[in-house]
């Protein structure tokens, strides 16, 4: 009965579109005055001590260092030294557009601002150098993607914060799986570019371009080397490092390129402020719904259910795959790891499978629900970026990219020693 | 009268938001330099910064309801034809109120709480209803907010989302 009221208040304010935050704290409540025995007010305190946490400021700060450096004029330079890289291939400019997210997503940790940053710059290039608007649009709204699979990622630290599994492990679990789907997305790009050949302008390679571009660009490769290298080596917290990626960005956009104005800092401000509270008020409203979750032992039932069914770990993780990419499609990232992850943790311990491997591929899974309709934000980012309407970017160069990350996303489940690596050589 | 409060309102938030952040930002770094070259622990900054950010959360909270930030699932809603999509999205601005109303008379509730047992911050000593009282100022913004959004949409008539959609 509490669980029926809780999944069903959830279930009916996400049908009238009731911000998602609101959905979860709905059925939490409905699911406590249900259950009678817990007074209503421990739902305000969970709402307070859900983000009480000194791990979970890391968020807002990578929020606005992201916002820092697309204002700061860093996302251009990196953009020209991926384009002097690999600009030459056939669908050059489309594989630097890949390669640029990459980049941007060590210095970012969310898919959206790595879309507007990116996309920006590349998508307008993109059309003057003869790729087609559908094929630009949904490169872009994919490659975004991305940017929460390298870290540092807004995901990987809400699904540390649930789970236990250290912020710096799955930092340094993302690398390889990032670079694994950058590489599927690029073949997408260069059989494009081989297919239309004839429209598309391309850029002879020059080392010295790639120098120069590189020597421009130096201010924002620093960043990650600080980030990853100070959590790496122990100097600081993922939280001072994203507090120090602020300040870095601030220091390198104010003096050092010279372009971030009082206004774009005004702006980065009110940005970030209301993103990131958007993504925590999910995290303090998902701490009433977990309550009930863990008071009524839904974890457990789950687990039981699904050893049953899948029998074997490689079953259960073809299961769970589809399972997220079904519930990616519709749910918000933060909702769906914070009502999943718990949900799941027990199995993943059963079967044996490691929980940062695990991790991983509920990042990559849900990262992919942020570029498939119909919930796809990286889809009405990227249309936001030429004002068109979605239908504009939803066309089969959209399900190319979306079927590479999938094979992607495989190669990343069954290859348990792609994502172990680095966390292990950390260990 | 509406629009005039909200103009003070969005300003008033947005320099909060600013010293707020500016504020967590240094102090983070300064728990960095107080390790490093100081050689000395800063015992009050992790917490000073925490509740720095549950501020920053609740008061830019109230600027996503302002600005519909606030991510639902449209799905749905968008397969209905127009005459019902008109009459849902009255539900939603019902529902959104509701709950966030609860949530803020619950916060109330806790607010007043805190401060009849007086309870204090482990470091800084700080009452915690002052620390709390951010939860309901928010989660009062967003409820209002809402209410806004609500009567500005409450005379619409399906003709209009016709000629919105087209």
């Amino acid at each position: 009965m509490i669980t029926a009221a809780l999944f069903g208040g959830f279930l009916i304010c996400m049908f009238f579109s009731v911000p998602i935050a609101l959905c979860l704290a709905g059925g939490g409540i409905l699911a406590t005055m249900v259950g009678g025995t817990v007074d209503l007010f421990v739902c305000a305190q969970r709402l307070f001590a859900s983000i009480d946490s000194f791990t979970l400021m890391a968020i807002p700060f990578f929020m606005i260092a992201g916002n820092l450096m697309s204002s700061g004029g860093i996302s251009k330079r990196l953009c020209d030294f991926a384009n002097s890289l690999i600009g030459w291939l056939p669908g050059g400019l489309a594989c630097a557009s890949i390669l640029s997210c990459m980049i941007f997503g060590a210095l970012s940790g969310s898919p959206t601002a790595t879309t507007a940053a990116i996309g920006g710059i590349l998508v307008p290039a993109l059309i003057e150098n003869g790729y087609s608007k559908k094929f630009a649009l949904s490169t872009i709204a994919v490659a975004g993607l991305l940017g929460t699979i390298i870290p540092p990622s807004t995901i990987m630290i809400t699904y540390s914060s649930c789970t236990d599994v250290s912020i710096g492990s799955m930092f340094m679990g993302g690398i390889l799986p990032g670079v694994a789907l950058g590489i599927c997305m690029m073949v997408i790009a260069v059989s494009y570019g081989v297919k239309h050949k004839a429209e598309i302008t391309r850029i002879p390679f020059s080392v010295r371009r790639v120098g120069r571009t590189f020597v421009r660009g130096i201010g924002a490769f620093l960043m990650p080397v600080i980030i990853l290298g100070g959590i790496y080596t122990g100097i600081f917290t993922p939280t001072e490092s994203a507090a120090i990626a602020c300040i870095y960005g601030l220091i390198v956009g104010i003096f050092f390129y010279r372009e971030l104005k009082v206004e774009d800092l005004k702006k980065v401000l009110i940005d970030s402020a209301s993103s990131s509270a958007m993504v925590m008020i999910i995290i303090a409203c998902a701490g009433i719904f977990g309550m009930v979750m863990t008071r009524e032992q839904i974890p457990a039932k789950v687990a039981a259910v699904l050893i049953s069914v899948a029998g074997n770990k490689y079953v259960f993780l073809l299961l769970v795959n589809i399972m997220l990419l079904i519930v990616g499609c519709f749910l918000e990232t933060t909702a769906a790891i914070l009502i999943i992850a718990p949900v799941l943790l027990p199995a993943v311990a059963a079967f044996g499978i490691n929980p940062i491997h695990f991790g991983i591929i509920v990042c990559v899974n849900l990262a992919i629900g942020c570029a498939t309709p119909p919930l796809g934000v990286n889809l009405y980012v990227a249309v936001g970026l030429t004002r068109d309407k979605v239908d504009m970017v939803i066309n089969r160069h959209l399900l190319n990219y979306i079927i590479a990350s999938v094979f992607a996303l495989l190669i990343i489940t069954y290859c348990e020693p792609l994502v172990m690596f680095f966390p292990n050589m950390m260990a | 009268m509406l629009k005039k409060i909200d103009r003070a309102l969005n300003i008033v938030e947005s320099v909060i938001c600013g010293i707020i952040c500016g504020a967590m930002l240094v102090i983070t770094c300064m728990i960095v330099i107080w390790r490093y070259i100081l050689v000395a622990p800063l015992p009050w900054g992790e917490e000073a910064a925490r509740y720095l950010m549950i501020w920053f959360v609740f008061w830019g909270c109230s600027i996503a309801a302002k600005g519909e930030n606030h991510l639902g699932v449209e799905a749905f809603v968008s397969m209905l034809p127009a005459a019902a999509q008109c009459i849902s999205i009255k539900i939603k601005y019902a529902i959104t109120v509701v709950i966030f109303g609860v949530l803020f008379l619950l916060s109330c509730r806790m607010f007043v709480q805190y401060g009849s047992t007086g309870q204090v911050s482990t470091i800084l000593r700080i009452p915690m209803n002052i620390v709390y009282s951010c939860v309901p100022i928010g989660l009062f913004l967003g409820t209002w907010h809402y209410i806004v959004h609500f009567l500005m949409h409450l005379h619409d008539r399906p003709e209009d989302r016709e000629v919105e959609s087209v």
